[in-house]
């Protein structure tokens, strides 16, 4: 809906009486501004203290662009030559201008800033504008629900590290510029009070240049609403383009709408150390900042990391990088914490640390969740635990999951996954784990089985219970007969399979008699024995054949029954007429 | 009520007092059926939960399937892991007996003695997580090294303090052997499995009545 001008009734008294007040001629914009962000970037990149203290300016080209509070008590003056700093204070400490970190730490806090607006815009050099049309969600009233969105995008960002001031009135411009000039608390300006609010500016959060600042001065013209009270036309006649957006914006007449930011990269957050630090405990607890800045951006984007890398700067070079995987995407830090920890303690690094770099390069959706009845968190962390510590040690690729693939070559029906188990259907497997006594567990999982026909014997299983019970120790017994048992299972599409399959089929020689194998001997075993084996059931065959167009396979499986092995599961090689060993229905 | 059964009590009260204070899992307790006949006939309530069991047998005698039974019955959510140090378990079989892969972790070690010290101490550390309902452990153990006895005592402990049911696979004449509460000698006869009971330390670690001997069970082929 296109927004209204209307028009205040003078007033009897004021500065507010003689022109046409701006009503909602935009958007609601929450400006939320980073003054002096060089320096804050720079702070928040290191650990509190570290520079001895010593008094800071960011340079560029030669020339003082922001510095620090002891640097202005040395009399280092922002835009003041590096020779000329240098005169007033000897031991200020130079950083030169980094406009595309400006950028990158703006779009960070943009990223945790989205878990609390529709949409951010990033205005550079220092300010970020965020839609305030969503700050009813918040509750408390029209009022009290922009000053509650106000708070929470000061609190994020400080969480991130940064202070800032902020601005909500409708427009962005006059909401970017109350925030760079407003009051440092901040400011929020009820609809119907953005004239009052910005009558009271000075010219410069116009933007204008400094001699038309300086002209206008000159003429008397000193803050913003003495300016709206002119006519824009002589505005624009005297001062050109300049002069007449100058006029739009003392009016507050700015509909633009919001170009919000798209993260397009994954967060990364560093911390330098105040030193190098031989012991994990300063790494410790760097990591916990860290791990809640990069937690906060992915919040604000709706993302879970389920991968992490922690990367360690080593002095006086290198770096040890070390991945950890999550068992279950999360933007809660809390949860990264103990892996991280116990991964970092799993290693042994070669040499002090100096800097900690946190990404998180494995992203997913990662909706917010509420706890249910029952859920016990402190499993979930014992398994991110537990499962850090095996990927520490054993290496990433020996802690896995299976997954079936549809294929006929048997090696090749199942490929390892990470291993994220699944969200229960009530409430999660968090809380499943330990929410009772296990008899009631193991009973109800009997049940479960039965149902779908995947279990054994169990229309015997209270019969063989019975039996088992009425056996002495002294006379073995037997229990009552049930089905078939054996380990083999058949498949969904009827196909058995054995339980353990070998990574290497091991070549086997048969003895035959009248067209039928008789007997075995197994090559190449250990602990099999190179020994013949009576064959005393041969099953078969199931063929198996294909993949012509990556590598041709053509195999008949038999099932046999071994003596002194078992049921094997055997083939021959449809392209050499060799029999192999493939695995062991155990 | 003897002296040692209070002591016994007082000292479970007071892990599960830490275990509350630390924010630690709440450890389980009871047992878990397997769903096989043959094996649920000898253990009445199925395998101890804090506790190791070893099911014993030749390649082909039927100790993974019984494992990978008792793995599909958990039921509800609940986590498994498999310690597969001969790199032999087949998870398609495993997903054919019932087996909900994606809740069942499998960790693969190195081969060779290194591979084995490594299979023990991610034994350790998964009996000891309480993440897991059960813990399968199929250790490439062929030649006992020195300190594996105190490497074997540790996954007791480590049960006891996870709480998980944990399973030790053995070959026939292995040289390494857990000490496990529950001791299975599993074989196949025909298409059946027949297990056979060989632990005469159950009855005084569980705190039940002592049993001795060989107890045998098993199911006839229909």
């Amino acid at each position: 809906m296109r927004p209204e001008r209307r028009v205040i009734a003078p007033a009897a008294s004021g500065t507010l009486d003689l022109f046409e007040a701006a009503g909602p001629l935009g958007p609601r914009v929450l400006a939320l501004h980073l003054p002096g962000l060089p320096l804050q970037r720079l702070a928040r990149a290191r650990e509190p203290g570290e520079g001895g203290g010593r008094p800071v300016a960011v340079v560029e080209e030669g020339r003082v662009v922001a510095c620090d509070a002891a640097a202005r008590a040395a009399g280092v003056r922002p835009g003041d030559a590096l020779a000329q700093a240098l005169a007033a204070c000897g031991a200020l400490l130079q950083v030169p201008h980094a406009p595309a970190a400006d950028l990158a730490a703006l779009r960070g806090l943009a990223e945790a800033l989205l878990a609390i607006a529709p949409a951010v815009e990033v205005a550079p050099p220092d300010t970020l504008l965020l839609d305030g049309g969503a700050a009813h969600l918040l509750g408390g009233g029209p009022g009290e629900a922009e000053r509650r969105l106000l708070a929470r995008a000061r609190e994020i960002a400080a969480g991130l590290g940064y202070t800032a001031r902020g601005a909500l009135t409708t427009g962005r411009g006059p909401a970017r510029a109350l925030a760079r000039h407003g009051a440092a608390e901040g400011t929020v300006v009820a609809p119907g009070d953005e004239a009052r609010a910005r009558a009271v500016l000075p010219l410069a959060a116009l933007g204008l240049g400094p001699a038309v600042e300086a002209r206008l001065r000159a003429v008397g013209v000193g803050v913003v609403g003495a300016l709206a009270r002119l006519p824009p036309e002589g505005l624009a006649l005297r001062f050109g383009a300049a002069g007449a957006a100058a006029a739009r914006l003392a009016r507050g007449d700015d509909p633009t709408p919001l170009v919000p930011y798209l993260p397009e990269t994954l967060p990364e957050e560093a911390i330098e150390l105040e030193g190098p630090a031989e012991s994990v405990e300063p790494v410790l607890f760097v990591l916990t900042r860290l791990a809640e800045r990069v937690a906060a951006r992915l919040g604000g984007r709706g993302l879970g990391a389920s991968r992490l890398k922690l990367t360690l700067k080593l002095d006086p070079r290198g770096e040890e990088r070390l991945i950890v995987p999550l068992a279950r995407p999360s933007a809660v830090a809390a949860r990264w914490l103990p892996p991280l920890r116990e991964r970092l303690l799993g290693v042994r690094l070669p040499g002090a640390v100096t800097g900690v770099r946190l990404t998180a390069v494995e992203v997913a959706a990662c909706p917010s969740a509420q706890l249910a009845f029952g859920d016990r968190p402190e499993v979930a962390a014992a398994l991110e635990v537990v499962l850090a510590r095996l990927s520490g040690r054993l290496g990433e690729g020996a802690v896995l999951g299976a997954e079936p693939v549809d294929r006929h070559r048997p090696e090749a029906a199942w490929r390892t996954v990470p291993f994220r188990p699944p969200a229960g259907a009530g409430g999660g497997w968090v809380g499943l784990l330990a929410a009772g006594p296990v008899e009631a567990v193991a009973t109800e999982g009997l049940a479960g089985a039965s149902s779908s026909g995947a279990r054994w014997d169990d229309a015997s299983a209270a019969s063989a219970a019975g039996a088992g019970g009425a056996e002495s120790p002294e006379s073995p017994e037997v229990a009552e007969p049930g089905v078939e048992p054996g380990p083999a299972r058949a498949g969904p599409d009827g196909q058995v399979r054995p339980t353990r399959l070998l990574a290497t089929p091991l070549p086997v020689l048969a003895t035959g008699e009248g067209g039928r194998v008789t007997a075995l001997r197994v090559c190449e075993t250990p602990g099999l024995g190179a020994q013949a084996h009576a064959v005393l059931s041969f099953e078969g065959p199931e063929r198996l054949r294909g993949e012509w167009w990556s590598a041709p396979f053509d195999r008949d499986y038999y099932r046999a029954r071994v003596e002194g092995l078992g049921e094997c599961w055997l083939y021959r090689d449809g392209t050499d007429g060799r029999l192999w060993l493939h695995g062991f229905f155990d | 009520m003897s002296s040692a059964t209070n002591q016994h009590d007082l000292l479970s009260r007071l892990r599960d007092e830490i275990r509350r204070i630390e924010r630690r899992p709440a450890r389980r307790a009871g047992a878990l059926p397997c769903g096989v006949a043959a094996v649920d006939a000898l253990l009445p309530g199925g395998f101890p939960c804090g506790a190791l069991s070893e099911l014993r047998g030749g390649p082909a005698s039927g100790k993974t399937a019984v494992a990978l039974s008792l793995v599909a019955g958990l039921g509800r959510g609940a986590l498994a892991a498999w310690i597969d140090g001969r790199g032999q378990l087949y998870p398609p079989a495993a997903a054919a007996m019932g087996v909900d892969l994606g809740r069942l972790l499998i960790v693969r070690p190195p081969p060779g003695e290194e591979g084995a010290r490594l299979a023990l101490w991610a034994a350790e550390a998964l009996l000891g997580s309480g993440a897991f309902a059960a813990v399968t452990v199929d250790a490439a153990l062929d030649r006992p090294w020195r300190g594996v006895e105190a490497a074997l005592r540790r996954l007791v402990t480590a049960a006891e303090q996870g709480g998980a049911a944990g399973l030790w696979l053995s070959p026939t004449g292995g040289a390494v052997r857990p000490p496990a509460v529950v001791r299975l000698d599993l074989r196949v006869e025909g298409r059946r499995i027949v297990a056979v009971r060989a632990d005469g330390l159950a009855g005084v670690a569980r705190g039940a009545a002592p049993s001795s001997g060989v107890r045998a069970g098993g199911v006839h082929a229909a």
